[in-house]
């Protein structure tokens, strides 16, 4: 097993590093992945970690440094302190901040063409209302940052909108005061997320629910998505709008063919491995290790 | 693998001292959740709650 080190000390054969704080199934399929493939890597613990850019690069030797924080600011913070010293961090800190803003990213999705369901900005009451009635009701609102369909509201007619929009102006920080509206989509009960790793679409899962948010976080079911020229081509054309690397695209399945609904770039994949039958965690390991330039140590 | 049972502040956990990793959540005996934060010495903190910026 590789040692567990809060600072950049390694053998000088490894290459590849993993940085998480809080350890979930994910990032022990990860470690495990290494070890089966015979990689030395490099655990690193966030929260002991300290840089000190007057010391120069203490990070010399590690090449490619995975970002896992489940913080999305601490993960943001570590993968610009790293690419500032050179090191190549997955994701590249431009790809956590697109994906890490709801709002960014669905600008690059536009920006790229690909299709979204219909989605606005508003920034006081007044005039999120008039969003919500040019969109029709019912209308979602999500904070621009959050995760695992937190504060994920379904709105279904002016009243509830007042209320909840006053809610956030006045007691909400200032984050909450951007009111990202989407049309509703009636989707059929599921929506899909595709992992995309370094270019390539390996897997897909259906996430089913009685409830309209289809998160596994919030209890959806996982079943097996077989891939499809549509879905490879959009994903493919999502995580790029977004800048590449490892992300997980939620696509929502519309009158109007598929549309994606959000792009994460620390994904979770702990009920998708057995499901898809693809070993994701290793897919990752794999990546990262092509991006190496030198060859990499084995450990027996 | 033999588990030992570590006095934490916030109750008793039954561990296995060689197989736990930094950032490794454990329960106490009294239903607090403990994150590992130190291996050498060994060490608990209450673990942090979910955090508006955590996620995917």
């Amino acid at each position: 097993m590789s040692p567990v080190t809060t600072q950049p000390a390694r053998t000088s054969s490894t290459r590849i590093g993993i940085v998480y704080d809080r350890l979930r199934n994910e990032e022990k399929m990860l470690f495990d992945a290494f070890e089966r493939r015979g990689v030395a890597f490099q655990k690193i613990y966030a929260p002991h970690l300290t840089f000190d850019f007057n010391e120069g690069n203490t990070f010399e030797g590690l090449e490619v440094v995975l970002e896992r924080c489940v913080s999305q600011t601490r993960g943001l913070a570590i993968s610009r302190a790293l690419t500032g010293l050179g090191v190549q961090v997955i994701n590249h800190p431009d790809v956590i901040e697109v994906c890490g803003d709801k709002l960014a990213t669905n600008a690059a999705l536009a920006r790229a063409g690909v299709p979204t369901p219909r989605t606005g900005v508003a920034f006081d009451t007044e005039s999120a209302l008039t969003l919500c009635e040019r969109f029709g009701y019912p209308v979602v609102l999500k904070p621009v940052v959050g995760s695992w369909g937190r504060m994920v509201s379904k709105i279904n007619d002016q009243d509830a909108a007042e209320a909840i929009f006053e809610h956030k102006e006045v007691l909400g920080g200032p984050q909450h005061k951007v009111f990202y509206i989407q049309a509703f989509v009636n989707k059929p009960g599921r929506d899909i997320r595709a992992f995309v790793v370094g270019g390539e679409v390996i897997a897909a899962i259906y996430r089913t629910s009685e409830h309209w948010i289809t998160n596994t976080a919030r209890g959806a079911v996982a079943t097996n998505c077989p891939l499809y020229d549509e879905l490879t081509d959009i994903c493919r054309k999502a995580a790029g709008a977004v800048g590449g690397g490892i992300v997980a695209v939620d696509l929502l399945e519309s009158e109007d063919g598929l549309l994606v609904n959000e792009v994460n770039h620390t994904m979770e994949f702990r009920n998708s491995v057995s499901t898809t039958g693809v070993d994701i965690p290793g897919k990752v390991v794999d990546y990262a290790a092509s991006l190496c330039r030198t060859e990499l140590a084995k450990v027996a | 693998m033999p588990l030992t049972t570590i006095e934490t502040p916030h109750g008793a956990v039954d561990v296995d001292p060689a197989s736990l990793e930094l950032g490794e959540l454990v329960v106490s005996d009294d239903g607090t959740e403990l994150e590992v934060v130190s291996l050498e010495p060994l060490r608990f903190e209450p673990a942090p709650e979910e955090d508006e910026d955590w996620g995917e």
